[in-house]
């Protein structure tokens, strides 16, 4: 705007004027005084000059009288003579159009007149109109800001956004004044508490942009602090990747305002004044920010908030961690934050062992801090959380002792009594449950009944259970989910002792009261299972059929139920239809086969001598073999291709009429092609049957090359138990990591005992005794039924007798020696280790009674009855000298 | 006493120069011992400055903290340009020449770095124990958590691997370098194979 004055004055000073000497010189004069910058002289030169000869024709011409009142209205601004300089610019734009030269500039002098002397309407109108008589300057952003400003300032939030919006959309605004438009937007939907928006418009600032550092920076603790408050933690982890440090924040701004923008020209010189108000603000918020002491640790208290709340506990381990290894001041107020992170976040992932060194390394740095007894707590339910019931009810009991009058002590008893139960405990659970039920408020009263019937499940006492399970299931204050456990829990009941009219009573209740229940297909899977136990086939097929229309896990159950009726049956035809429908629900909503329906059309398959599968299912199986459809059990699709493959290759046009064939051009198609879950599927699938033929190397030369070729993530179940398998007898380096990798991925998988005992055998050459011995013991305690079994618990048995711990080895063999279906070689080994520890813990008789009935079951066995020979004899001498 | 000129010779124990300065011999010998520090000035192409300082190697322990820094910054052109074996020759060299422990933190870093690229894995091992040792957790730089990933990767430690993977991610202010970004890259891999399991 400055600009203009300058050559304005310029104009004037060389203009040539006819007037009459006096007033020519008068006005010289008022121009000179303004130029030199002496605005009040040349106000009172200019208001003498209009006293004089302001009626003169020649003052009163148009073209004067412009510059008369321009000047005179800007020098009396100048001179702090807002009124009249006022009066004057107002009298000149009454006179001229907006396209008329000085117009914009004389429009926003005006506005700015009337803002600086507190007269906000006039100054906010003469905004509005320059917006809409110059819409294109560059000023006109300026002038939307300064008005959402004004409007801010009044709380007027929804009259000063379009102004924001409008000078961020106006294309003469640079980056730089977009960032702070940006930033100006978030303060304004955070004053009206939309924090979603003002994280869009923080989220839409330039990358590497200083000023929107700065602001994301200092608006990020109190965004994730209400993002948490309510309830959005995965919005609030994202925000506090922002936080930063007062360091930081102090170099960026000084760097900033060393460097801020110092745009050169004198029209400059309004945009340079708003940069440093901006600038200012920006300096006092970040002033304020790293004036909080507690600036830094509550960040990262914050940090951890949202990382545990958005289920990041891998997040939230890794960063207690370094809190819990660094030596700053910030982390040393953080170290019971940190520690109680830590030991929450291995229990998300059941990591027990480290939760309790943990806890334990709390207790002795805190012993009496006051969150002591919720870390007890804690490492009460690590104990509980590993099925050491024992330690966990000590260690609660001992809590509740220490802490009666706690806030949390029903919720420690409520745990107490679950322990105790899942302990095996029943009766002391039920006698918790009864205490708590007349200390609790009525609201918990039917959870509390409900817990009880498990308890009395768990005693057999059958009517006892379905009482209190009724009860809670009626009581008043019961919620829907609750009542609808507690009526599948009858049914159960009276399922199990065959009461069909009770049942059908209970499944009466329950359809009328829950007909969109959740539990609505368990309850008809139990209602169809009464009928088919009661001889009523038919009735029970009518009830599954409805329930197998979706592909879920529990519609799964249903189907496994009507096949079971068929297979009985021998309803070969209804059975082929229900596998294939089955499949179709999964294939068409794309969701992983389950091996259910394919096994059961194997056995079709078998009992009908033919294939089963039309042209168009054995597409859609082939196109999923291939890798172009959902998830399935690789081995047992194409074992049912296989068994009838002449048949298979024939509808699907293919030369090669052997399986085996087939299974290698498809295995190295698909290793050129680079396509290596197949790859893997056909070829590990093709070793087997090699293997089946007692072609075992070159069965293994196949899985090796698989195991060289591809990422064991990406195999299925099947494959990635024969690949890790693999690698352990060959002892590949990779063979830990293989077999540690199948059981984190199949946690339940059937195959995972024989890959417990391979990593056990493993860990065990390499001196990690009590890692492995676990490994096994998971083998002896979760999968009695398992192959594995056996040789695991011979093994244990073995390692604990090695390890000092004969009390062990002993109950172990014992276990293992209850199971009625050993092998007669397998009985014979326990007995002969069984009588080694007898030996050799100094109970000899037992040692000797061991051998002898060794001696008279199992002679055949030599090398094992040589063994127990000469354990005796080794006792008779040992006796004799 | 300042002295300005254009160095011609530093092998021996004297420092030779041809003198600009108008008032001073044209050619000066000063003994090395008597020099307190050399401030190079000038501007020399990327690698310029390092071929004139490969040149008179006894001068590098002399270097002001300014002219250090102005040498730092084109040796890490070298990691750049993926030039390691003259990266790795160059942290050498400077580490010997005793400069601040900052700047021989930053440089083992490098040197690791440079040795991790020339898969001399044993000597990144032991290296990393030292540097790690050195940081602290909450201010490691994020080439160092990539390196050590790296290093747990290769050691088929998966936990270790994911927890400087992680790290960079979330300190304060978060890592946002290529490194850091790397690592988020990585870590999602680690947690996507996690969420299989």
């Amino acid at each position: 705007m400055s600009k203009w004055l300058v050559l304005l004055l310029t104009g004037i000073l060389s203009s040539s004027s006819s007037a009459v000497l006096p007033l020519r010189d008068q006005w010289r004069a008022a121009c000179q005084t303004m130029a030199r910058g002496n605005a009040t002289a040349a106000c009172h030169l200019f208001e003498e000059f209009d006293q004089w000869y302001g009626d003169e024709p020649e003052i009163r011409e148009a073209s004067f009288r412009e510059k008369h009142l321009r000047l005179w209205g800007l020098a009396c601004m100048q001179a702090g003579l807002q009124q009249k300089g006022q009066d004057c610019l107002e009298r000149w734009l009454d006179a001229h159009q907006p396209e008329a030269r000085y117009h914009a500039f004389v429009r926003f002098q005006l506005a700015s007149s009337y803002a600086f002397s507190g007269k906000l309407d006039e100054a906010v109108s003469n905004w509005q109109a320059f917006i809409a008589e110059h819409p294109n300057l560059p000023e006109t952003a300026l002038v939307h800001w300064k008005l959402a400003d004004f409007h801010a300032s009044q709380s007027m939030w929804k009259a000063a956004e379009p102004h924001l919006l409008s000078a961020l959309d106006h294309p003469q605004l640079p980056s730089s004044g977009k960032v702070l438009v940006k930033a100006a937007l978030a303060l304004l939907e955070l004053s009206r508490e939309n924090n979603a928006a003002a994280l869009e418009w923080l989220g839409s600032m330039e990358a590497g942009s200083q000023i929107g550092e700065l602001w994301q920076a200092i608006l990020a603790p109190s965004l994730v602090s209400s993002l948490l408050a309510t309830d959005q933690p995965a919005d609030a982890h994202r925000i506090s990747s922002w936080f930063s440090r007062p360091e930081r924040l102090e170099s960026i701004l000084s760097q900033l305002l060393q460097t801020g923008p110092s745009r050169p020209g004198l029209r400059q010189l309004v945009w340079n004044t708003h940069w440093r108000q901006q600038a200012g603000m920006l300096e006092a918020n970040i002033r304020k920010s790293i004036a909080d002491s507690e600036l830094e640790a509550s960040q990262y208290r914050l940090k951890l908030a949202s990382l545990r709340r958005s289920g990041l506990a891998r997040h939230s381990l890794v960063l207690a961690r370094a809190l819990l290894s660094s030596q700053l001041p910030v982390a040393e107020s953080l170290r019971s934050t940190a520690y109680c992170e830590a030991i929450e976040s291995c229990h998300v992932f059941k990591d027990w062992i480290q939760a309790d060194l943990l806890v334990n390394e709390f207790i002795n740095a805190f012993p009496d801090h006051p969150d002591i007894a919720e870390i007890l707590y804690l490492q009460a339910s690590s104990s509980a959380g590993r099925s050491d019931f024992g330690k966990a009810l000590l260690r609660i009991g001992q809590l509740i002792d220490s802490y009666p009058e706690h806030r949390l002590i029903k919720k420690w008893k409520l745990s107490q009594a679950g322990w105790s139960l899942e302990s095996g405990n029943a009766g002391e659970a039920l006698r918790l449950y009864d205490q708590l039920e007349s200390i609790c408020h009525e609201g918990w009263h039917p959870f509390i009944n409900f817990q009880q019937g498990r308890c009395e499940e768990y005693r057999k006492d059958q009517t006892a259970a379905i009482r209190v399970y009724q009860m809670a299931a009626d009581h008043p204050a019961s919620t829907p989910a609750l009542q609808e456990q507690a009526l599948l829990a009858i049914l159960k009941l009276h399922l199990r002792i065959l009461d069909t009219r009770s049942f059908e009573e209970t499944l009466t209740r329950y359809r009328l009261s829950f007909p969109e229940g959740l539990n609505r297909i368990m309850v008809e899977i139990l209602a169809a299972t009464l009928l088919q136990q009661t001889a009523r086939p038919a009735e029970a097929i009518k009830c599954l059929l409805p329930l197998i229309d979706q592909p879920t896990p529990s519609a799964l159950q249903a189907y496994s139920l009507l096949s079971d009726i068929y297979i009985s049956q021998s309803d070969n035809i209804s059975l082929v239809t229900a596998a294939k429908d089955q499949l179709t629900h999964y294939l068409d909503k794309e969701i992983s086969i389950p091996e259910r329906p394919l096994q059961d059309l194997i056995l079709a398959q078998q009992r009908m001598a033919k294939h089963v599968l039309d042209v168009p299912m054995l597409g859609r199986l082939m196109g999923i073999l291939n890798g172009t459809g959902p998830n399935c059990p690789d081995f047992v699709l194409l074992q049912l291709l296989v068994d009838h493959w002449e048949s298979y290759s024939r509808m699907l046009n293919l030369t090669e009429t052997r399986a085996e064939d087939w299974l290698g051009s498809q295995a190295s198609s698909h290793l050129n092609a680079n396509r290596m879950r197949p790859y893997a599927s056909y070829n590990l699938f093709l070793a087997d049957s090699m293997a089946e033929q007692g072609r075992h190397d070159s069965a293994d030369a196949r899985r090796i090359h698989v195991l060289q070729s591809v990422k064991p993530q990406g195999v299925g179940e099947h494959a990635s138990s024969i690949l890790a398998l693999t690698a352990a007898s060959y002892s590949f380096p990779e063979s830990r990591s293989l077999l540690e990798l199948f059981l984190r991925r199949f946690p339940v998988s059937n195959s995972r005992p024989e890959i417990l005992l391979n990593l056990a055998t493993l860990l065990r050459s390499g001196n990690a005794d009590t890692v492995s011995r676990k490994q096994l013991e998971e083998i002896r305690d979760e999968w009695p039924d398992s192959t594995t079994f056996p040789e695991a618990s011979i093994l244990l048995a073995e390692w604990l007798a090695d390890d000092g711990l004969p009390e062990a080895a002993l109950a172990t063999l014992d276990k293992l020696l209850d199971r009625g279906d050993l092998g007669a070689r397998m009985t014979a080994r326990a007995i002969l280790l069984r009588a080694e520890l007898f030996f050799s813990s100094g109970k000899a008789a037992k040692g000797i009674i061991n051998c002898q009935r060794l001696l008279q079951l199992y002679p055949a066995f030599h090398d094992i009855a040589d063994a127990a020979r000469e354990l005796l004899n080794e006792h008779d001498h040992a006796q004799t000298a | 006493m300042n002295f300005q000129g254009r160095i011609t010779d530093a092998s021996s124990k004297n420092l030779q120069i041809s003198n600009t300065l108008s008032g001073q011999s044209p050619l000066i010998g000063i003994p090395l011992a008597e020099i307190r520090e050399i401030r190079l000035v000038g501007n020399s192409p990327s690698t310029g400055l390092l071929d004139e300082l490969a040149k008179h190697k006894a001068l590098l322990p002399l270097l002001d903290s300014e002219s250090l820094e102005r040498t730092l910054v084109r040796i890490q052109q070298l990691a750049d340009n993926e030039n390691w074996p003259e990266l790795y020759q160059w942290t050498v060299m400077l580490i010997a020449s005793n400069p601040p422990w900052e700047v021989t933190r930053r440089l083992q870093l490098w040197k690791a770095w440079a040795c991790m690229e020339m898969k001399l894995f044993d000597e990144v091992r032991r290296l990393m124990d030292g540097l790690v040792s050195e940081w602290d957790a909450m201010e490691v730089p994020a080439l160092l958590c990539w390196l050590m990933a790296k290093l747990e990767i290769r050691d088929g430690e998966r936990m270790k691997a994911l927890y400087w993977s992680l790290l960079p991610s979330l300190q304060i202010p978060a890592g946002n370098d290529a490194f850091a970004d790397d690592l988020v890259t990585l870590s999602r891999e680690w947690l996507s194979d996690e969420f299989q399991n």
